[in-house]
């Protein structure tokens, strides 16, 4: 990590500790669009629509279905904020995750119409792009600790993880096409997203490597 | 916990379990705090993963147009309860109807069975009550305060060209009526616009004022006592900005010989508020109705004419080269039509919009984009007095309208089967 990136982190994880660190992770504002304030829906995808679309469009490759899935996202967070608590998850953890279920029904409908494996080949690939500086704070501290720690993954483990995170899929297909038992599988990306974790947390360095 | 546990909340924490998994209803994944824990990290390592292979890209401003239209129609009452009050819209003169339509103005933390909100309104002149920041009402007033202010700034503007009779440029006024309706002559015409305008101006001044010690925990803008509604505490005051006393009978009140009207139906007394200005009503069940006239008590005064038919105009302001067009009283479409506005202009060009794209799905005039796909360069700017399912009024602006020689509104069928456009109204200079 540069010099900047130990900085930016650092900073990122002084703002997490101090009273702003509830605006940064969004509970503040999913708690006034609990309370049906527009304006706080508003606000909150000014704060992280960008970062949402980007990862629907990664994922999906087509700005018009990245665009539904985005909106769908949005109008899913104002209608069930009022069940976001902070103590469970972090607000921006909260969103992706509704924006991964639409991104995950919309390519399960198109896997029905075609083979599921088929562009297996075009599905997002693992590495963290140059952003040019543009992210935040607070997100940089992010982007920083998953570029550390997927350097360090093994290709195997790296590799169950996108399949994991990617393929619309299930378990059962990711299993076959290893041609291993389902038990096998789910051991397999657990063991992988078990060292990304461990990797994650130490800041992506690379203690957990290899255990 | 085996561990196979953890394996089975993961993949339940990813949705990737296969349909039929037992892990998929085991409850144990979602009551055990380790369970809880695994699924909890997982996620966030999944998050946080997505957020960083994905590169950054802009997200499109048109979808939190679009969201905040659905968020704004969600909090909206039904079409149903909109509906019920057309009978007053129409009896109350278009003018009226276009300026504002029904607003209920929850005031203080008095909680009401229907969340109806908007604006708040009392002439008085003082400073509004400031509603907290979590407030719907303050929510939907300062989203649409900047497009209210534009309203009210390019409205004094009109009117006072208006007003200065004469000269180059006083703004064209363009009559539309119904087939077969005597078009009103352009003196007429001209002086029933001011009317119209003065009476919306008017009515956005009063809107943009308050009353912070107004005892009224809601304020009825216009119409009458929505379907439905019911007040939880009995004490509870309600303002009336706009009491229709002229039409008292239509809704089965009592007059009194005090400038006060009496509700049997939801037994509220309504007494005219010199001060304020309006009505004030609070329930009253142990009222002497003696003294009170019922309509049938009532010589019928068949008071000024209304139109019943639909009437429009298009207001086209050779300053700015932009028109405004109100045209009120549009019936609703017969099932399997849609209705269009036509509009040619001085080079000839033929515009068609279709009216269902102008209103969005929560029956208020919306999209700004309609006419950047149907004319090229011109904007259309749709302004916020009109309510199409409400009122039967909507009112839009064009920019760029290039001198409007005729213009009209049609109701065609969907699919084509010969029978021509019917017009509703159609004018032409």
């Amino acid at each position: 990590m540069s010099d900047i990136d130990d900085t930016m982190g650092e900073k990122a994880r002084e703002l997490e500790k101090d009273d702003r660190s509830d605006v940064w992770a969004g509970s503040w504002l999913l708690s006034r669009i609990a309370q049906q304030d527009a304006d706080a829906l508003a606000e909150l995808y000014r704060m992280w629509g960008d970062r949402l679309y980007s990862m629907a469009l990664h994922w999906i490759g087509d700005e018009g279905s990245a665009k539904e899935v985005l909106q769908d996202c949005f109008l899913r967070v104002w209608k069930k904020a009022d069940s976001f608590d902070s103590s469970k998850s972090r607000g921006f953890t909260w969103c992706a995750m509704i924006l991964r279920g639409l991104c995950l029904d919309l390519l399960r409908k198109r896997g029905r119409r075609a083979a599921v494996w088929q562009d297996w080949d075009l599905r997002p690939v693992m590495e963290v792009p140059a952003r040019g500086g543009v992210e935040d704070l607070y997100f940089r501290d992010t982007v920083a600790r998953v570029r550390c720690a997927l350097d360090q993954l093994d290709k195997s483990d790296a590799e169950s993880i996108r399949l994991a995170l990617f393929d619309p899929g299930t378990l059962q297909d990711h299993a076959s096409r290893w041609d291993v038992p389902l038990g096998t599988a789910k051991i397999r990306v657990h063991r992988a997203m078990r060292k990304l974790r461990k990797l994650l947390k130490k800041g992506g360095t690379d203690e957990a490597h290899g255990s | 916990m085996k561990r196979m546990d953890r394996e089975d909340a993961l993949a339940r924490a990813l949705d990737i379990l296969p349909p039929g998994d037992p892990a998929g209803s085991d409850p144990r994944l979602v009551r055990n705090a380790e369970m809880l824990e695994e699924s909890r990290s997982a996620r966030e390592a999944v998050a946080d993963v997505w957020l960083a292979v994905s590169p950054l890209t802009a997200a499109p401003s048109d979808v939190l147009n679009s969201v905040m239209k659905k968020v704004d129609g969600d909090r909206k009452p039904s079409s149903a309860e909109k509906r019920s009050f057309a009978p007053w819209l129409l009896a109350s003169g278009w003018a009226a109807a276009a300026a504002i339509t029904i607003i209920l103005w929850p005031r203080a933390e008095t909680e009401f069975s229907e969340p109806f909100a908007q604006l708040p309104a009392d002439s008085s002149g003082e400073s509004n009550p400031r509603p907290s920041s979590n407030s719907p009402v303050n929510d939907a007033r300062s989203r649409s305060a900047p497009r209210h202010n534009r309203e009210l700034e390019a409205l004094r503007r009109t009117v006072a060209r208006l007003t200065s009779a004469g000269g180059t440029t006083t703004p064209r006024v363009m009559n539309l009526v119904a087939p077969g309706s005597a078009a009103r002559s352009p003196e007429e015409t001209q002086d029933r616009v001011r009317q119209l305008l003065l009476a919306a101006l008017r009515q956005s001044l009063e809107l943009e004022s308050g009353a912070p010690h107004d005892p009224a925990s809601l304020v009825i803008e216009r119409g009458w006592w929505p379907e439905g509604f019911s007040l939880t505490d009995d004490s509870a005051t309600l303002r009336h900005r706009n009491f229709p006393e002229d039409s008292w009978q239509d809704y089965g009140l009592l007059k009194g010989d005090d400038d006060t009207y009496y509700d049997p139906v939801n037994e509220f007394l309504w007494t005219r508020d010199s001060a304020r200005g309006g009505f004030v009503g609070q329930k009253e069940t142990e009222l002497d109705l003696a003294p009170f006239l019922q309509a049938e008590d009532i010589d019928p005064d068949p008071g000024p004419t209304q139109r019943t038919q639909p009437e429009g105009f298009v207001i086209e302001d050779p300053l700015t080269n932009r028109a405004q067009i109100i045209i009120d009283q549009i019936p609703v479409p017969a099932e399997g039509s849609e209705q269009l506005i036509v509009w040619t202009d001085t080079s000839g060009a033929v515009t068609t919009a279709s009216l269902a794209e102008l209103v969005d799905d929560s029956g208020t005039v919306g999209s700004e984009e309609v006419f950047n796909t149907q004319r090229g360069s011109a904007v259309a700017d749709f302004s916020s007095v009109g309510d199409l399912l409400q009122s039967g009024t909507i009112s839009f602006s064009v920019a760029n309208s290039g001198g409007l020689t005729s213009f009209q509104l049609v109701e065609r069928p969907l699919v084509p089967n010969g029978t021509p456009d019917r017009v509703i109204v159609s004018g032409g200079n």
